[in-house]
């Protein structure tokens, strides 16, 4: 899968491919407007990266010529503006979705990979991790075909986790993740170890191997 | 003191003084020039009465004819002297009046003169009780002039200077009505009057300059928020990539995890200081129907979800809707709902009232130290939680304020209190 990031903090861009390379993702990164919209005539990308305020136009351009040229790419906007009138005119020029820097590198893993399931399966998506298979439409959970009911945090939290397998995650990407947008977020983890804990016993139940890790006191890893 | 009664007192008191002195002056004088045509008058009838009786010298009887005249004349004395002395002697003198029954003043004139070798002393008076009264009338007459020079003096003095001030006190009032964070350049009406137009320009410079300057200092805030999000950011990713390391050491670990938390709450710290510059700043301002009960339950379910915690008495409320900004409406009951999860453990203890437009947010827990009369401060923590920045209810604070709802904080029965009047 190909992603184009489109960032002038060339430090941020770097960081943002190295994370998405190590997984099945193909980066490619433009630091100025007319870079992009090189890129974006030649080729097809799966997802694009976008950050609304670059040095020689701005990504709502960007957007525009996107929607002018009839691509079918997922875009998100990467903005440090977070302000809502760009959010709403980035959305309606077609944007998938919005996230206001600073972000967690495995929050914008989870988004990408929302995207790509939604552009690439048309609807029908499924997420797999060895026997657990998990349908993003019906909400569903399934265990070598076993329904394993969870709450809804408890299913955001797999969503989480498997979209970044193999990744170790922080407490506080996981905490933001779970509270949303709110921008002071519960201050202890308590939470997350309840959550976290319900959720590998709602799965060990149904039969699943336990891939849940902890990585010294840092987070958790998803891995096989 | 107002400034109109400064300048009328000094006037009122130089009135007063000249009143005082004037008439007794004015009354002195004119009494003066008076008596002093009086005795002009006697002299020039005593001269003529000499010059008169020398004319008649030559008749023998004189001397009895003098003192018929004595005894005839009302106001004519004259009697033979011993001595001739020379000159005239003026006199005022009190003569009992038969007809008025009381002694009146009268002036007199006494010389000599020599008739037939016989010195007679003459006497000639003439009653004061005319120019007396003359004297009070013009008096009268000036005082009352004069009183009324002054009053009409003060009381156009007073109105004038109304008059003259009324830019001033006008340019005051709208200083006073004036807020510097409503945008608008000082209005004021020309008057005419180059002083008071100096001091309205000048005025509404300084104002457009500190309206400037504040306006700076809030746009400062913001966009020094805005630049430090990209250096968060990538700050962030590079800790991401690092936490990935898999030759990572335990201790490593450790200080990885601190610089993350750290970063964290930089991140916290700096979204909500540009909330807090974007309400200021009036980003939010339209406005729609809202149902705050809804809200409520949402946010209610929300940190119920985090803490896992189902208890289903924790809101007690009525339907209501309010007229506001959807965003700033939601930030206040998220803040005030998460303020109430944050600060105690027994989240079944919890209690949400909303009745007739009044939220209140009710949580166990220890009374502040310092009676919680600063809790609304920006940077203000009464607790050591890490995450806490601090802002959370200032920023509460902040929308109450701009959206003019009334908030309240009290402890009570062992409970922390917050209620919003909206």
């Amino acid at each position: 899968m190909k992603v184009l990031i489109v960032e002038d903090e060339t430090e941020l861009s770097q960081s943002i491919a190295k994370f998405l390379s190590s997984e099945a993702f193909i980066c490619e990164q433009a630091y100025t407007y007319d870079a992009a919209l090189d890129k974006i005539c030649m080729h097809d990308y799966d997802c694009i990266l976008l950050d609304i305020s670059l040095p020689d136009g701005t990504g709502l351009q960007l957007l525009e010529k996107l929607k002018a040229l009839k691509k079918n790419n997922g875009v998100i906007i990467v903005s440090a503006k977070n302000s809502i009138d760009d959010k709403i005119s980035g959305l309606n020029l077609g944007a998938d979705d919005y996230l206001a820097k600073p972000f967690h590198m495995a929050e914008l893993t989870a988004r990408v990979q929302a995207i790509v399931r939604r552009r690439n399966f048309n609807g029908s998506n499924i997420l797999e991790f060895n026997e657990i298979r998990i349908d993003t439409n019906a909400f569903t959970v399934h265990v070598s075909g076993k329904a394993v009911a969870l709450t809804r945090k408890e299913y955001e939290l797999l969503i989480f986790l498997i979209s970044n397998k193999n990744k170790v995650i922080s407490k506080n990407a996981i905490a933001e993740h779970l509270t949303g947008d709110a921008a002071e977020v519960m201050d202890n983890f308590d939470f997350i170890y309840a959550h976290m804990k319900n959720l590998k016993k709602k799965l060990a139940d149904a039969g699943s191997q336990d891939y849940i890790k902890t990585v010294y006191g840092l987070g958790y890893k998803f891995t096989a | 003191m107002r400034l109109l009664n400064v300048s009328l007192k000094s006037f009122l008191y130089y009135s007063m003084l000249l009143v005082l002195i004037g008439i007794p002056a004015s009354f002195l004088s004119i009494r003066a020039i008076s008596e002093k045509e009086i005795d002009n008058g006697l002299h020039r009838q005593q001269e003529e009465f000499v010059e008169h009786i020398k004319n008649f010298e030559y008749l023998e009887d004189i001397a009895v004819d003098l003192r018929v005249f004595d005894e005839l004349a009302y106001d004519q004395e004259i009697q033979p002297a011993d001595r001739y002395y020379e000159g005239e002697t003026f006199r005022t003198i009190a003569v009992y009046d038969s007809i008025d029954r009381e002694v009146n003043p009268y002036r007199e004139v006494t010389s000599y003169f020599v008739v037939r070798n016989q010195v007679y002393k003459l006497a000639i008076r003439t009653s004061l009780v005319e120019s007396k009264a003359l004297v009070i009338v013009i008096s009268i007459v000036q005082t009352i002039l004069m009183i009324l020079l002054l009053g009409g003096f003060l009381l156009i003095n007073s109105s004038l200077s109304k008059k003259i001030w009324n830019p001033f006190y006008k340019t005051l009032s709208k200083l006073k009505a004036y807020e510097l964070n409503k945008k608008e350049p000082f209005q004021y009406e020309d008057s005419n009057i180059a002083e008071f137009d100096d001091l309205n320009a000048a005025i509404r410079s300084l104002t457009n300059k500190n309206m400037e300057v504040f306006q700076q200092q809030k746009e400062f805030i913001e966009n020094a928020s805005h630049e430090l999000q990209t250096p968060l950011a990538i700050f962030q990713s590079k800790l991401d990539l690092l936490m990935q390391d898999e030759a990572l050491t335990e201790e490593q670990a450790a200080l990885v995890k601190d610089l993350i938390n750290t970063n964290q709450r930089l991140s916290k710290l700096n979204k909500s200081l540009l909330l807090l510059s974007k309400i200021e700043n009036e980003q939010f301002i339209d406005k729609e129907a809202i149902d705050v009960t809804q809200l409520l339950h949402d946010s209610i379910a929300h940190y119920q979800e985090l803490t896992g915690n189902g208890a289903t008495n924790i809101l007690q409320a009525s339907p209501y809707m309010l007229h506001g900004n959807k965003t700033l409406t939601d930030i206040l009951i998220n803040n005030l709902v998460r303020n109430a999860f944050q600060h105690t453990a027994q989240y079944d203890q919890i209690r949400i009232y909303l009745e007739n437009g009044i939220l209140s947010i009710e949580n166990p827990g220890e009374p502040f130290k310092e009676g919680g009369e600063r809790i609304f401060d920006r940077f203000y923590k009464e607790s050591n939680h890490k995450a806490s920045t601090g802002l959370g209810l200032a920023i509460v604070k902040k929308i109450c304020d701009l959206s003019g709802y009334t908030l309240t904080y009290i402890y009570r029965d062992g409970r922390h209190i917050f209620s919003v009047k909206f």
